[in-house]
Order: C-alpha cells, then sequence, then structure tokens
C-alpha cells in the first residue's frame, strides 16, 4: 500500500496524530476483543467472583488509559472507527457514539 | 427524475408526508453500479469491479479524513460495499474465478471477459494498455445481497 | 477515436433518441436491430476506454457526472416504452458490436422486457426509532467496581443485539408486506446515517417492481407501514434498473 508513506510525508504536521490513531485504532480493537471474551466468560459463569472483580478492574483501568490517551492525541471515540465495507466497522456501529 | 408520493390520479385522501428532494447519489449509484443489465462490452470495462474492489482495500488503510482527501469519502459509506457477510464467501469465490480468468485470458494475451458470467461479446482487442492493478484477493465484495428471488 | 457507450436497451421507439445530453456531452443515438432498440452515445475513446475510465473511479466528481448523466439518459429513454437499463460504463468498439450483442442476447433481453412491461421501479426506506433505552444505571458498588463495570457493559452490549434484532424483524416485515402487492423485490444495505442525514436509523433499504395500475395498491401498503410510526422515504419511478438483469446466476 504505498499511499501510507506518501501521505506521511506529505503533512509532516499531523503526522504525531495520525500515527497516534492507528496504533490506538488497534489497541482499542484488542481493548474490545479482550472485553466480549471476558462476557462471554462472565456468561458461561465458570469463573468465581474474584475472577470477575480482577477481570472487570483490569478493564476497567484500561478504558480508562484508552480514554486518557485518546485525549492526548485530541481524538474522539469515533476516530479510532475504520469503515471495514464488508466487515462492518471495526469497533462496531456503535463505537462511535459512546 | 422526482421523487415523492405515487402520481395516483384523482385520490381524495391525503397521502402520507414522503420526503421530497432531489434524486441523491447514493440512491443512482446503487442503481447504476450494482444493477441493471451486466454485459461485456468488447473493451474490459468489468475491471471496474476491481478497480473499485483496489480503492476499498486502500481505504482499509487510510485514515478516515485522508480518504476524504483523496476525494473517495463517499466510497467509505458505499452501501453495496459494506453489506453483510452473508454471502461473503460467494462473492469471494466469484472473485477469485474472476481473477483467475483475468489472468488466464493475460497470458493468452487477449483482452477477454473476465466473468463467466457475462458474455463474451466483441471484436478483436486492441489496447495494450496494462490491466488495473493487481486485484487483492481481500474477502471485500463488491455487490450487494443478491437479489431476492423475485415472486412468481 | 470514438467508442460506443451503451445506455440502456428497449422495445420499440426506434425514431425517438433521448436527448442526452449524454455522459460525454453527446447526443444519445439508437442502434436498432430487430424489435431491440438500444440507446447508445458516441465518446471520446481517450476519456472513456479502460484504463481512462479505471480513472475516472478514483474521483469521486467524475463518478457522479458520469452516474448522473447516464441515470438521466436512462430515464428519458425508459419513458414510453419496456426499458432494460445498463450498468454504468458498459462500452463497445462500435455500433457493430453493439448490434451483434443485440443479435446473440435477443431471447433474452426479450424475456427481462417483457418481465418489466408496464411497471416500474419504486425506492423504499423505512426509518424508525431504532434508540436503545437508555441503560439502566445500576449503582455502582463501591465495593466491587470491576464487577459492576463488566455487568454494565454487558447490559450495553445486550441492549444493542436486542435493538439489532428489533430493528431487523421490522424491516423483514415489512418488506413482506410491501413486495405482496409488487412483482419483485430487492433488499438494499440501509445506507449509514452519515448518507441519509437522518436521526433516526435506516432499517429498510429495498426496491420494489410495481405494476403502473397496482400503484394505489402499493401505495396503500406504504400508507399502512407509515401509520406504524415509521417514517418513509419513497423514490421514483425508477427506470427498472433492479429488475432488468440478464446473464447473472
Amino acid at each position: 500500500m504505498p499511499e501510507l508513506p506518501r501521505r506521511v510525508e506529505a503533512q509532516p504536521d499531523t503526522v504525531g496524530r495520525d500515527l497516534g490513531r492507528l496504533v490506538l485504532t488497534i489497541v482499542e480493537l484488542l481493548r474490545q476483543l479482550m472485553e466480549r471474551q471476558a462476557l462471554r466468560r462472565v456468561d458461561a459463569g465458570d469463573l468465581p467472583d474474584e475472577k470477575i472483580e480482577q477481570l472487570g478492574l483490569g478493564l476497567m483501568r484500561l478504558e480508562e488509559a484508552m480514554v486518557e490517551l485518546r485525549e492526548h492525541f485530541g481524538l474522539e471515540p469515533g476516530d479510532l472507527n475504520i469503515d471495514l465495507g464488508p466487515l462492518g466497522n471495526l469497533l462496531g456501529p456503535e463505537a462511535g457514539s459512546r | 427524475m422526482t421523487t415523492g408520493g405515487l402520481p395516483v390520479p384523482g385520490r381524495t385522501a391525503r397521502p402520507p408526508e414522503h420526503r421530497q428532494e432531489s434524486t441523491n447519489l447514493a440512491d443512482i449509484l446503487e442503481r447504476v453500479l450494482d444493477k441493471g443489465i451486466v454485459i461485456a462490452g468488447d473493451i474490459r470495462v468489468n475491471l471496474l469491479d476491481i478497480e473499485l474492489l483496489t480503492i476499498k482495500i486502500r481505504l482499509l488503510v487510510a485514515s478516515v479524513d485522508k480518504a476524504r482527501e483523496m476525494g473517495i469519502d463517499w466510497w467509505e459509506h458505499d452501501p453495496s460495499l459494506s453489506s453483510g457477510q452473508r454471502d461473503l464467501n460467494e462473492e469471494n469465490r466469484r472473485l477469485r474465478q474472476r481473477i483467475g480468468d483475468l489472468e488466464a485470458a493475460r497470458t493468452r494475451g487477449e483482452l477477454g471477459d473476465g466473468s463467466a458470467s457475462e458474455a463474451e461479446v466483441g471484436s478483436e482487442p486492441e489496447s495494450e494498455e496494462e490491466s488495473g492493478p493487481e486485484p487483492e484477493p481481500e474477502p471485500v465484495r463488491r455487490r450487494s445481497a443478491r437479489s431476492r428471488e423475485e415472486r412468481g | 477515436m470514438s467508442l460506443v457507450w451503451l445506455y440502456a436497451v428497449r422495445l420499440g421507439g426506434a425514431d425517438r433518441p433521448p436527448a442526452g445530453p449524454g455522459v460525454d456531452g453527446e447526443s444519445p443515438r439508437l442502434v436498432v436491430e430487430g424489435p431491440l432498440v438500444a440507446v447508445v452515445g458516441t465518446v471520446r475513446e481517450e476519456e472513456f476506454d479502460e484504463a481512462a475510465l479505471a480513472r475516472a473511479m478514483e474521483d469521486l466528481a467524475r463518478i457522479e457526472r458520469l452516474a448522473r448523466a447516464h441515470h438521466a439518459v436512462i430515464v428519458e429513454a425508459a419513458a414510453a416504452e419496456p426499458t432494460a437499463p445498463l450498468r454504468l460504463a458498459t462500452v463497445y468498439r462500435d455500433d457493430e458490436a453493439v448490434a451483434r450483442m443485440l443479435r446473440e442476447r435477443a431471447v433474452e433481453f426479450g424475456a427481462v422486457l417483457e418481465r418489466v412491461r408496464d411497471r416500474r421501479e419504486w425506492g423504499v426506506k423505512v426509518y424508525v426509532d431504532a434508540k436503545p433505552e437508555a441503560p439502566v444505571e445500576a449503582p455502582a458498588s463501591s465495593d466491587r467496581p470491576g464487577t459492576s463495570y463488566l455487568l454494565r457493559r454487558r447490559a450495553d452490549r445486550d441492549r444493542g443485539a436486542q435493538a439489532r434484532e428489533r430493528a431487523r424483524a421490522v424491516a423483514d416485515r415489512l418488506d413482506e408486506g410491501l413486495a405482496q402487492v409488487a412483482a419483485g423485490s430487492h433488499r438494499m444495505k440501509p445506507q449509514d446515517a452519515r448518507l441519509s442525514g437522518r436521526e433516526q436509523e435506516m432499517v429498510l433499504n429495498a426496491t420494489y417492481l410495481v405494476d403502473t395500475d397496482g400503484e394505489d395498491e402499493f401505495r396503500a401498503a406504504l400508507a399502512a407501514v407509515e401509520a406504524e410510526g415509521a417514517t418513509v422515504e419513497l423514490t421514483g419511478p425508477w427506470p427498472p434498473f433492479s429488475f432488468a438483469t440478464l446473464g447473472e446466476s
């Protein structure tokens, strides 16, 4: 994909923001995947209460960290979404409105 | 083309309020790109499909505002490109077949039609132009979900 | 050098070419082959050969001009006779190639044109308020914040899924009702809210082939949909873009 480097060069002032956005988008995807998996485990009912609490705390702090990082780069929640066409939105349809 | 209520003469009851607006581009593109009779001309215009795919694939890595600068913002919202995954596999199969056909045709030094489902009509090709960028075998589909079979 | 752009194929009207202008600013012409009349335009090769069209597809403004011109010529061409629109960018070397195609596919064209005879296409978009109900704010229990976080997330997830499921059910039911008073129906992907510019969610984006003398009934079915509180947007009449497909499985 030749576009990316060319564009980064073309707009040096936004390099940091664009890169931050790209990285944060991937991280946010992973975070959401983890969260969904955790919810599935909760649904399955095979986790002891302490584990659930630990999981929840961890995910909650991760989310707080993501919010800080996002604000650091001046990004909105919707900025971390990418339209994957036939695969839907990277972060689901609701990600932009949260 | 106008939009609005059906022009039924002599109706007395007030028609439901339909939104009046000029025909919007998305509505047109939904139809002129995706539908209508599909015939291969004697130029391999069906490569356009693949060109659209490469645009779409590029979008996957382009950040959204960059895509807008490139002037292809609309494709991001292309309804025919963002359909559900229902017949993704089928479309993949068709796409692979099309790519295979194209490559075979190129090997033979022809500009044949790449699609098995479209007619080959045409005179001897004269264009020497390189065909478009190699399509990528990503699971990206162009068409919206197949039309439901017409009833009776 | 020039090429021949194909707009539509219709039954009859062999002496009335549309006024245009066409995709290259040209005046459309007709290529007549038996009962079939192809509406074509002479376009410049350097602007409409394969490579040029591929470039054009990168350019939204150009796509729009092409699509609108293509569409306008087809609307004009389809005013009186049964007409099968062609997809954007169907290009031939010359009129003879068009005529040969018409000969070779005469039977298929005949079937398609009979299917759309005395029928028009109507687009229907249905919007409903699909906002999930406000989250039930569980009191954040200070002793187990992690657990309450997860439970909150789970409730969000379930509400979203339910809303989508409801929207899908509404769309299916409406589509079924409308399809019953139509000769054909075709579902498209609901358009993104950024396109429709509406707050409400588009749950149905479909298009129907309706008998011209059945439009009353179709309209009544639409009114019934609106009576249920949905917002209905009707577009058309369209030439039968979505119902004149041939050569496809």
